[in-house]
């Protein structure tokens, strides 16, 4: 099973690249996510909750099960900071 | 008495009768409006006689700063400009980071008004108590960086000098105040209104110091801020990239502004994000006094346009990329150049070009009607020669020189649908088909649709999109009082607190420091209400009238969804923004039709303005 995760912003300094795929052999929630993708960030994301927008497929998380949502084959994850731009 | 913070003085100058006064106002202006757009709002509603037409030399011209302004602390450079709008007909403001800023309090001005009409071309030199008229024939249709450094050579680099460019000259309708070559400030028009005055420029010097209660702790506090932002996680990205880091965001989230907002999501907007501009067109950044996370990012186009170089912001590059269709960094690099030297806020022309594009396309605007111009979308060398038709005023560009509005209102038809505008002020870069709260922000924004006030989209995307509740409504107004009073008010710059973080706590003790007054988070949002609804109060004083449909955007984000990318189908819900807009007018006191109730006026301090108000016959709810 693949999930496509998109990062977006400051954030890259964490995982390196912008896109990234991961096989998943059973849903897994965000949490286990962010810790595979990169350990640091999770650390910061789960510290400063209020600095990051996590979707799935276009919908908080914040309106799902928050760090505990279950993502399944073919969902796209973004993740990404509560960015400025002015 | 004042007794820090202001210099308790505002320089009154009067074009017609070359003469200037110094005037000690009443120190409870200071205290019930702080500064910048609430001393602008008063200045207007005190001095501007009612209904007078913002291009008649009896407008008011006003230059203010606030207490903060000009201090060692964070971003302290800015100053607002603000006059009666001659592209909304209502109150119109803008804040602009200029040398300019601090060289008022140095003078020892809290602000400079300016009325009257000179019989020719001048620009004013103001040197403390000194204050000089000057010709400016030579100057006359000269592009703003010429102005700037003729100007410069004369009176020294560190003067503060404000311009316009030909825009201005010629009453275009959103031409923007200039600074220091790229800043520019005062979207509704204010370069217009200085062009009506025959003020080409305002060049201000001074030597006081700056009237502090506590300078100590005013350099402590600066000192551990600036410390802060500089270690803020987010700090080295922001320094790569500034507000262009939200190209790509804004294409994630569908909310890119894309062929006049038809779309929110751009196939090429690849090639223009903040990280291709950062590692293969930046030169370097520029920014304004005392701020250590300067944002303007200047690119330098390498092929076409070979040694151009301009400020890239967001707004600028996605009205002038997405929005027309352009992808090309050369082009985009060029367009902004181009504006900035005519000095054209580079948003609205940015709206008025994609506006044209579409008019034509649909057959609303024939190619002798455009100077044999054929607009397309992409078509980066026609958008620039619709942006000088635009200036010089020629054929149709006559007309779209005094805006989407006015344009549409010309052409009708279904052109009034994608007139992206609110109250005549167009659309800043987020496409709202998505976003109803960032929808509800332009639409009761206090100039006409701007996102410096509840810019809530971020927030949004992490709340939901896709919610409309009171919680979300209540953000509007949360972000609306600290973004459009404590800041437009201090006069300093939120970035600090949005971009990187910077926290709110601060400002409150650089107040105290300052001025010497213990202002509470809660007292300063009442100074922003007061300001929120005597603002109200003089757009419907101006225009006589009001109706809930001047809060509204646009009808094309409700009736026509997205077609592209992974939102595709999506658009806003009339109902549900109407309940919002419900929600909106309740929580701030203003009955169903967005008029002010007469007891808001009351509990705000506002009997009197109520009472003329309902002098001229406007009838106020209980």
């Amino acid at each position: 099973m693949m999930i496509e995760v998109v990062v977006l912003g400051f954030f890259q300094d964490y995982t390196g690249r912008k896109n990234i795929e991961l096989e998943i052999e059973k849903p897994i929630t965000i949490r286990e996510i962010l810790k595979r993708i990169s350990p640091e960030l999770a650390e910061y994301i789960e510290s400063h909750p209020e600095n990051s927008i996590i979707l799935v497929n276009g919908v908080s998380i914040y309106n799902m099960k928050g760090f505990d949502t279950r993502v399944r084959d073919g969902d796209k994850i973004s993740i990404m900071p509560v960015v400025g731009g002015g | 008495m004042l007794k820090g913070g202001w210099t308790g003085k505002i320089l009154w100058i009067d074009l017609t009768k070359e003469k200037s006064t110094i005037w000690k106002y009443d120190p409870s202006m200071a205290l019930h409006y702080i500064g910048g757009r609430g001393f602008a709002i008063r200045i207007l509603w005190d001095h501007l006689k009612p209904g007078v037409d913002p291009l008649h030399p009896d407008n008011l011209l006003i230059f203010a700063v606030g207490p903060l302004t000009g201090f060692p602390l964070p971003s302290s450079g800015k100053l607002v400009v603000a006059s009666k709008s001659p592209l909304t007909g209502g109150y119109g403001d803008g804040n602009i980071g200029t040398k300019a800023s601090v060289m008022m309090r140095k003078a020892g001005y809290d602000a400079i008004v300016v009325e009257g009409k000179a019989d020719e071309p001048v620009y004013v030199y103001v040197e403390e108590e000194d204050v000089t008229i000057h010709s400016a024939k030579d100057l006359w249709g000269a592009d703003v960086r010429e102005v700037h450094k003729e100007l410069t050579n004369k009176y020294g680099r560190d003067s503060g000098i404000l311009t316009i460019g030909k825009a201005g000259e010629n009453l275009v309708r959103y031409a923007i105040v200039m600074s220091e070559e790229d800043r520019a400030g005062g979207r509704p028009g204010m370069a217009a209104v200085m062009g009506s005055k025959n003020l080409k420029a305002l060049v201000i010097r001074g030597e006081k110091p700056l009237p502090a209660v506590d300078e100590k702790t005013i350099k402590e506090l600066g000192a551990k801020a600036y410390k802060d932002i500089k270690g803020a996680p987010m700090y080295p990205h922001w320094m790569e990239q500034g507000t262009m880091m939200i190209y790509e965001w804004c294409q994630e989230n569908s909310v890119l502004p894309t062929y006049n907002f038809r779309e929110g999501f751009f196939e090429e907007a690849d090639k223009v994000t903040g990280k291709v501009m950062a590692e293969q067109y930046k030169k370097y950044q520029k920014g304004c006094p005392n701020c250590n996370m300067p944002c303007g990012n200047v690119a330098e186009a390498k092929k076409r346009y070979k040694g151009t170089k301009a400020e890239m912001d967001y707004e600028n590059v996605a009205m002038l990329s997405s929005n027309i269709g352009v992808s090309n960094m050369d082009d985009v690099i060029k367009l902004i150049r181009e504006a900035d030297d005519l000095g054209v806020d580079t948003i609205s022309v940015g709206s008025a070009i994609a506006f044209a594009i579409e008019a034509y396309k649909k057959g609303y605007l024939k190619e002798d009607e455009l100077d044999g111009i054929k607009p397309d979308w992409g078509d980066a060398a026609s958008a620039l020669d619709l942006m000088h038709l635009i200036i010089e005023r020629k054929k149709f560009g006559d007309v779209l020189a005094a805006g989407v509005r006015y344009a549409s209102l010309r052409l009708g038809g279904d052109t009034v649908k994608f007139a992206m505008h609110v109250k005549g002020l167009p659309i800043t870069a987020y496409d709202a088909h998505v976003a109803p709260g960032m929808a509800l922000a332009f639409g009761t924004s206090s100039i006409g649709a701007h996102h410096k006030e509840a810019w809530i989209i971020a927030w949004e995307a992490q709340y939901g999109f896709e919610k409309v509740d009171k919680t979300k409504v209540e953000k509007v107004i949360e972000l609306q009082r600290i973004r459009g009073g404590w800041f437009e008010t201090f006069v300093t710059c939120r970035l600090p607190w949005i971009e990187v973080g910077l926290s709110l706590d601060y400002y409150l003790t650089f107040m105290e420091a300052a001025t010497g007054i213990k202002y509470s988070a809660g007292d300063l949002n009442r100074i922003a209400d007061r300001i929120y609804t005597l603002i109200r109060g003089f757009w419907i004083r101006e225009y006589g009238y009001w109706m809930r449909s001047m809060d509204m955007p646009p009808m094309r984000w409700f009736e026509e969804p997205l077609t592209q990318g992974p939102k595709k189908g999506a658009h806003l819900s009339l109902d549900a923004y109407n309940q919002m807009l419900d929600t909106y007018y309740e929580l701030r006191g203003w009955d169903r039709n967005g008029i002010p109730r007469r007891s808001t006026f009351d509990n705000l301090g506002l009997s009197k303005e109520a009472r003329e108000l309902e002098a001229m016959g406007i009838e106020l709810t209980p």
